[in-house]
């Protein structure tokens, strides 16, 4: 483990950087510590997935990545914004402006049709609405349709594809997604990984994406192995077969 | 099973059923405390009744002196008959008012009147509290506050005036007579109670002494001057000579209750409690809709049966007001016991026992009270979950969409029963004899009508207001709209119960400035050689401390809804927090976005109360036709409704301010871990 003094070096050209990084949930005998003194350093342009056991700690990094909760420990950086100190409102414009969300349960808001929680964000953050980009998103999720529906009418995948429609349109510089792909078909789900590696090569964006999926983590440049809230270990430029032995590597350290 | 199920449900609504469970209760210990506070009140009556000599079978107003037109009795007549027939019971009680402070001018004489009483008789009695009986002449008994006012202490010596009503002045001038304390009495008020005991008790010798201070005096035509006394005799059984002179009348019929003027106020606080429960049923049921609806699938998809399931909803019910009527009711008891106390503290020497009076029948319809609602709000979110469709209760969708889109009221229904009211007003007062039951029911539809035009009303502007708020520039007032558009019937509770606050501050004002105003008519030259002046006396009637009493448990019954409502909103939606955080909004934005969402329906309800306390106002004033009273040069008009606004606008200030509090509190108490379970 480095030393996190050290590693707090400003300047960096890193996307996304964790030193330290602890949350521990609950207290006493039935305490767990999701994420355990984690440090992680994620290139801009890079496409990493995070695979690891179900309850290993995978949401509750990408939100304390996000600034969507805070650690117990250690700290997180953005660029070359610090988020653990900061205060609330400069959070909330990091995750408004340079980081896209993608749920595992998608949090659309029920009572606005996909058109308007994909525009949400702009809204929200005073951002100008850039036409021709929501028509490639929209063309490329292949959700036009179904834009004026409300999510409650939308089937699983197209609510996924709704919320990765609202994560991307800010043109976020780095986008973490929990199961981005989880509810979609094998010909959808090779469409946006496609397309999210390769906004990382030409436009620099950082994507950091669960998944449970070995060919979903295949398109990534970079597996990362979540175990007990620690990372376990990591394959560069992965195959899916690569990913497959990872995973079963981790099984046996588990057992 | 049942059982289990009854708990678990309870369990699940913990939230809920601890909110119900609060304001039933609450209901229930207001409801006891206003029976038994009756009830202590008619205890009360017989007693106080007794020492004015009116608690008997028989009563009698005999004219008693020397008058020209032959007196029924004279006074020795009268004493012989009360004291000549044992067994009866029989009192005489010469009653009459003096002054402790003679007043500035010969034209007010007296500023304050005080009875003062003398009774004989075996019926005779007094609270004395200290001291003894005053027996002979110059002796008097104090009420305590009487002697407080007055400093006096028993051996002291007080001077008490009467109007020489004989003097060639009329009533202009007084005469004062000197007495000295022999004993202190119970106090003419017990604060919460209606009492009514005289301020001093004095010797039956001084009493019907023809020159005593409670003879009266007249000057005949021909000069001479005639004396007469102001006695009430009353006996039970039969006596002779007085049953030729009786009114076979029992003066206070008592009752088991006897309701204290203040209990209108608990009535109103109750009665506000009350709407304000089912509204808050219904608002809190639908924003839980799905989530009961889900609760409900997911039993029955472990084998619970639908008969199981409402059965142990009753039972849930049940408990709800078993728990509520036992603790409410003691606790209604305990209020009514720590009035009466308190009352009594305040009193000095108070009259009646100590011990508030408990009325089993009475009690049985405060449980019903507990009941009655309790099924009304277990049935609610019942209805509402059975509004959700099944296959939408297991999806993993949030809350109330479903619910929300389920139902439209047309707006021409809500103003239907409004046109017929009047309609059948306008015919019930038409005809020459005016058709009571017509005129009522044309009056209830107008009730009913315009509750719904209210709340059909609240729905639409809410929806613009949302609209107009979710194109605001700042993110929080955005979001904050978006809720309302999307959800207009959650604030529709909140608005139109500050819209009823504002517009029942409103009607109050008006009422007690009508009052001050006709009174004014009536005894105008009177009261401005009082040195009373008009506003200050309608300030002082409008907040008297019942009606203030009453709009502050209001404004609190209103508040404690309208957080339940936004609180439960809130847990129900969430996720949707969750995403805006995600979507750049702050913690703070998100605490602006909750206050405004709840603060907004109430702003929109004291507005529309405003107008329609402004509307209600113009209408009373064009029925009842008051004429312009000419006190300090006020026109009646403009003075009448510049009173009603501010009364209007002043309750709408307090609720708005108290609501900007409550809405804050429950927009930062709210806001949880964003990625809390
Ligand atoms: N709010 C919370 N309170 C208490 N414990 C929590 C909370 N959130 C998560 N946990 C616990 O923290 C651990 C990590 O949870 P997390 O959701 O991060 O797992 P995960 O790797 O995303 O799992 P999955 O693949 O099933 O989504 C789990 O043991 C979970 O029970
Ligand atoms: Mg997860």
């Amino acid at each position: 483990m480095k030393d996190t003094t050290e590693a707090a070096q400003p300047g960096d050209a890193l996307a996304l950087r964790a030193r330290g990084l602890t949350k521990r949930y609950g207290s006493g005998p039935a305490a767990v510590t999701a994420v355990d003194h984690l440090d992680l350093d994620i290139a801009p342009g890079e496409l990493t997935a995070i695979m690891g056991p179900s309850g290993s700690g995978k949401t509750t990094l990408v939100h304390l990545l996000a600034g969507l909760d805070s650690p117990d420990e250690g700290r997180v950086w953005v660029g070359d914004d610090e988020l653990t100190g900061i205060s609330d409102a400069a959070l909330a414009r990091v995750r408004g402006r340079v980081v896209g969300f993608v749920f595992q349960g998608f949090n659309l808001l029920q009572t606005m049709s996909a058109r308007d929680n994909i525009m949400l964000p702009l809204r929200l953050n005073a951002l100008p609405t850039d036409k021709k980009w929501l028509d490639t998103l929209v063309d490329m999720l292949g959700i036009g349709s179904e834009l004026a529906r409300k999510p409650y009418e939308l089937s699983g995948g197209q609510q996924q594809r709704v919320a990765i429609a609202r994560a991307l349109i800010t043109e976020p510089r780095v986008v973490l997604a929990d199961e981005p792909t989880g509810n979609l078909d094998v010909h959808a789900s090779a469409q946006i990984l496609s397309h999210l590696r390769a906004s990382c090569r030409e436009l620099g964006q950082s994507v950091v994406m669960v998944t449970h999926d070995p060919t979903a983590a295949s398109y990534a440049s970079k597996v990362l192995l979540f175990a007990d809230g620690q990372v376990a270990g990591h394959i560069d430029n992965p195959s899916r077969e690569a990913v497959l032995a990872g995973l079963d590597a981790l099984a046996k350290v588990e057992r | 099973m049942i059982g289990r199920l009854a708990l678990a449900q309870l369990r699940a609504y913990r939230t809920q059923s601890v909110w119900t469970l609060s304001l039933m209760t609450l209901l229930v210990a207001i409801l006891t405390a206003t029976v038994v506070m009756g009830a202590t009140q008619a205890r009360l009556e017989p007693l106080q009744a007794r020492v004015s000599g009116w608690d008997k079978e028989f009563h009698a107003t005999p004219l008693v002196g020397d008058l020209p037109g032959q007196p029924d009795l004279t006074m020795d007549e009268v004493v012989a008959e009360v004291q000549n027939n044992p067994g009866h019971d029989a009192v005489a009680v010469i009653s009459g008012d003096m002054t402790p402070i003679p007043g500035p001018s010969a034209s007010t004489p007296v500023l304050e009147a005080w009875r003062v009483i003398s009774s004989v008789g075996e019926g005779a009695t007094i609270p004395l509290a200290s001291g003894r009986a005053a027996t002979s002449h110059g002796e008097i008994v104090l009420a305590a506050d009487a002697a407080r006012e007055l400093d006096a202490q028993i051996g002291g010596t007080v001077t008490l005036y009467r109007p020489d009503w004989v003097s060639a002045q009329g009533a202009d001038s007084l005469i004062g007579h000197g007495f000295e304390v022999v004993g202190i009495a119970a106090s003419t008020s017990l604060p919460g109670f209606d009492i009514y005991l005289p301020s001093a008790y004095i010797s039956w010798e001084d009493a019907a002494d023809p020159a005593g201070p409670l003879a009266y005096h007249w000057k005949g035509s021909d000069g001479s001057t005639y004396t007469s006394w102001t006695v009430d005799v009353a006996w039970n059984g039969h006596i002779a000579a007085l049953a030729a002179v009786a009114s076979p009348w029992s003066v206070f019929g008592t009752g088991d209750i006897a309701l204290p003027g203040a209990s209108i106020a608990w009535f109103g606080t109750a009665a506000v409690l009350l709407f304000a429960m089912i509204v808050m049923a219904f608002a809190v049921g639908r924003s839980q809709a799905s989530q009961r609806a889900q609760w409900i699938a997911t039993v029955r998809a472990m084998g619970a049966r639908r008969s199981a399931i409402a059965v142990s909803s009753i039972a849930e019910t049940l408990v709800l007001a078993g728990v509520a009527f036992a603790v409410g009711a003691a606790g209604g008891i305990g209020l009514a016991q720590a009035a009466l106390t308190m009352g009594r503290l305040a009193a000095g020497e108070p009259f009646g026992p100590a011990w508030v009076s408990l009325h089993g029948a009475l009690l049985a319809v405060a449980a019903l009270a507990a009941l009655v609602p309790a099924l009304v709000i277990a049935t609610v979110p019942a209805f509402w979950a059975s509004r959700v469709a099944p296959t939408a209760a297991l999806k993993p969708v949030n809350e109330l969409t479903e619910a929300e889109v389920s139902r439209r009221v047309p707006a021409l229904w809500a103003a239907a029963p409004l046109l017929v009211g009047a309609v059948l007003v306008a015919l019930g007062t038409s005809t020459s004899v005016s058709i009571l039951p017509v005129v009522v029911l044309g009056w209830i539809c107008v009730a009913v009508g315009m509750v719904a035009v209210v709340v059909e009303g609240h729905r639409h502007l809410t929806r613009w207001a949302g609209r107009v708020l979710s194109r605001s520039s700042s993110p929080a007032r955005m979001s904050a709209g978006d809720e309302l558009t999307a959800r207009p019937r959650q604030s529709m509770a909140p608005a139109v119960l500050a819209t009823a606050t504002v517009t029942a501050a409103a009607m109050w004002t008006l009422r007690e400035v009508l009052s001050q105003a006709s009174w004014r008519n009536l005894f105008d030259d009177h009261m401005v050689s009082y040195g009373s002046d008009f506003w200050r006396d309608v300030f002082t009637s409008v907040t008297r401390p019942t009606a203030l009493a009453t709009a502050i448990a209001g404004l609190i019954v209103v508040q404690v809804v309208a957080s339940a409502i936004v609180w439960s909103h809130r847990v129900a939606a969430r996720q949707d927090d969750v995403a805006r955080a995600a979507l750049g909004l702050s913690r703070r934005q998100l605490t602006a976005t909750w206050w405004w969402v709840a603060w907004m329906p109430q702003l929109l309800g004291a507005l529309v109360g405003l107008v329609l306390a402004a509307l209600c106002g113009f209408t009373a004033l064009a029925i009842a036709d008051v004429t312009p009273h000419d006190a300090g040069g006020i026109a009646a008009g403009a003075g009448l409704v510049a009173a009603i606004t501010l009364g209007a606008c002043a309750a709408a200030a307090a609720g708005l301010a108290l609501g900007a509090a409550t809405s804050y509190a429950t927009a930062r108490l709210g806001r949880a871990s964003l990625t809390g379970p």
